[in-house]
């Protein structure tokens, strides 16, 4: 028999119900979107390598490496004449002659025009990398699934097809977007730029990108989209586990006027403030409502549908309910809630006596 | 369709409630690991819709605090992103995914006990304050907690893939890196001192 299947006294009652308990916990939703909203690009970000072949690129390395030092130190047996060699470049770097404007291709469609004393050299990933100075990027846009980085000190520049120029100095990195739409990562942080938008960090320390300013430059600048992070719905959690919804509120209506994934979030999480915690759950109608036209494919597009039948049906609203329970099970047949909501137009078709 | 008019309107349970089990099964993992190596944003997401919950259940009962179980949820993920390309399908991918969040947890733990021995050793400060758990937790629950947190780390994580999760023995052999005997061991040992120590509750 199995463990607690026949329950002998009050003890192993006791596990049994709290190890189903536990079992059937639901979670912290928006925690998983706050994780989610943390991890959601980094498809954008090449995988990495199967660690079985790791050796391949050191072994191919080390035995070119190996044959250079060879042909150097034998070249001048081979040749009668001496001729003076030019100087050796830095490793992995491609220093250019002053007082030219070189354009280099750089496969997948892309093109760098390096401005004098500039230095484009590669990272240990195989990413071009400006070392020093300002070098500008046009990409071609990329196929489905794929995308161009370069890296930057310890900034990776991330775009599909776009034109962005990256200047590199003593203790700063700078994108400037002319072009498409540019994300500036570091570690698991980034920060997202549109045309006209400039964005500068330490090049050395540690500090994460920051929100961009509007250009100086003569580029136009964009309406002063707000980027966000995700620190920024972090704040509205801290206000409503505070006690502060209408704190919330303002915080994620902010949030909600900007873009991407917080924005999104913030549209949504304004509809479960409305309801859950100031109990205006038409206002939460209306709010789940305007998402769903703003992002029609939008990542909580299903949450916000599920919210909606759930709040019409709390409100009495059978009609809108059962419309929406329809529409749902036509909009997503694969998911997960199908049952759930099947059972729920099963009652309401019930209720309304048809 | 299954209609049954009686009774009151069900309200939707909470989202993403654990299911019977057959969660988006339209697409496979194998298929979903493919997909996101290939830089498919659906299937990163319908993977993290997949496995978020689990992750998140498991690391909790595991012991990771509140506080810092979304970093841990984050750092599971981004592991499980960057080992996708060596996930050869020899098990399943949830087995994968647990192996990796065990080994987070049990991470998190063993530097959670070196700070506290640090902070006894050399810096006798006041607890820091706990964040309140997002989460309503039942009293039985915390009591739960408390017990599963007096066992082993071993014992802990084989009992919560056991009864919690819902493993078969030889998924957990995988996840823990021990043979099916030994898990059947420490899930006795586990058992036997769980319920030990509920009796002296109980009393």
């Amino acid at each position: 028999m199995r463990w607690l299947e026949d329950p002998r006294d009050e003890a192993e009652r006791f596990l049994q119900s709290t190890l189903n308990e536990a079992a059937n916990q639901v979670g912290d939703e928006m925690a998983r979107r706050r994780v989610w909203a943390s991890i959601e690009t980094l498809p954008l970000v090449p995988a990495p390598r199967s660690r079985r072949r790791r050796w391949v690129i050191p072994a191919l390395t080390s035995t070119l490496a190996v044959c250079g030092v060879a042909f150097f130190l034998l070249l001048p047996t081979f040749r009668s004449s001496r001729v003076a060699q030019p100087a050796a470049p830095a490793p992995n770097a491609l220093p250019l002659p002053a007082s030219t404007t070189p354009r280099v291709a750089l496969g997948q469609g892309a093109e760098v025009e390096l401005e004098p004393s500039a230095v484009l050299g590669w990272d240990a990933n195989r990413r071009p990398s400006v070392d020093r100075g300002r070098a500008r990027f046009q990409v071609a846009h990329q196929p489905p699934g794929q995308h161009f980085a370069v890296a930057a000190g310890p900034y990776v520049i991330s775009v599909i097809g776009t034109k962005f120029s990256v200047r590199v100095t003593d203790d700063r990195v700078g994108v400037d977007v002319d072009e498409g739409i540019v994300e500036v990562w570091r570690g698991m942080r980034a920060v997202r730029l549109v045309a006209g938008d400039s964005w500068a960090g330490p090049l050395n320390d540690v500090p994460p990108p920051v929100a961009p300013r509007p250009s100086t430059s003569a580029v136009p600048v964009s309406s002063s989209r707000p980027a966000v992070f995700m620190t920024d719905l972090r704040e509205a959690q801290d206000a409503l586990t505070a006690g502060q919804p209408k704190q919330a509120m303002a915080i994620l209506k902010k949030l909600s006027r900007g873009t991407g994934a917080t924005a999104e979030n913030a549209g949504y999480e304004l509809g479960r403030v409305l309801r859950d915690y100031l109990h205006h759950p038409r206002e939460a109608v209306s709010v789940w409502t305007r998402y769903r036209s703003r992002f029609p494919r939008g990542l909580l597009r299903v949450e916000a549908d599920l919210s909606l039948i759930e709040t019409l049906v709390t409100l009495g609203d059978r009609d809108a309910a059962l419309a929406e329970a329809e529409a749902f099970l036509a909009r997503h047949p694969g998911s997960e809630r199908r049952g759930d909501v099947e059972r729920i137009v099963g009652r309401l078709r019930g209720a309304a006596g048809r | 369709m299954k209609s049954d008019n009686s009774g009151p309107i069900p309200v939707l349970p909470a989202l993403n409630q654990k299911s019977s089990g057959n969660v988006m099964s339209v697409v496979s993992d194998g298929v979903l690991v493919a997909r996101c190596l290939d830089g498919d944003l659906t299937a990163w997401r319908t993977l993290y819709d997949r496995y978020s919950q689990p992750v998140f259940r498991f690391i909790g009962a595991l012991g990771v605090p509140p506080e810092e179980r979304e970093d841990a949820a984050q750092d599971v993920f981004i592991a499980v992103y960057r080992g996708l390309s060596q996930f050869r399908g020899d098990a399943q991918l949830s087995t994968w995914i647990y192996r990796i969040a065990a080994r987070h947890a049990s991470r998190l733990g063993r530097r959670r006990r070196f700070r506290a021995l640090l902070s006894l050793r050399f810096t006798p400060e006041p607890e820091p304050e706990r964040e309140p758990d997002p989460v309503e937790r039942s009293s039985d629950l915390k009591l739960l907690e408390d017990m599963l947190s007096r066992l082993s780390p071993k014992k802990r994580t084989v009992l919560v893939l056991f009864e919690i999760e819902g493993l078969h023995v030889d998924e957990i052999a995988k996840v823990v890196g021990s043979p099916e005997n030994t898990v059947w061991s420490r899930l006795h040992h586990a058992r036997a001192e769980l319920t030990k120590m509920a009796r002296k509750v109980a009393r």
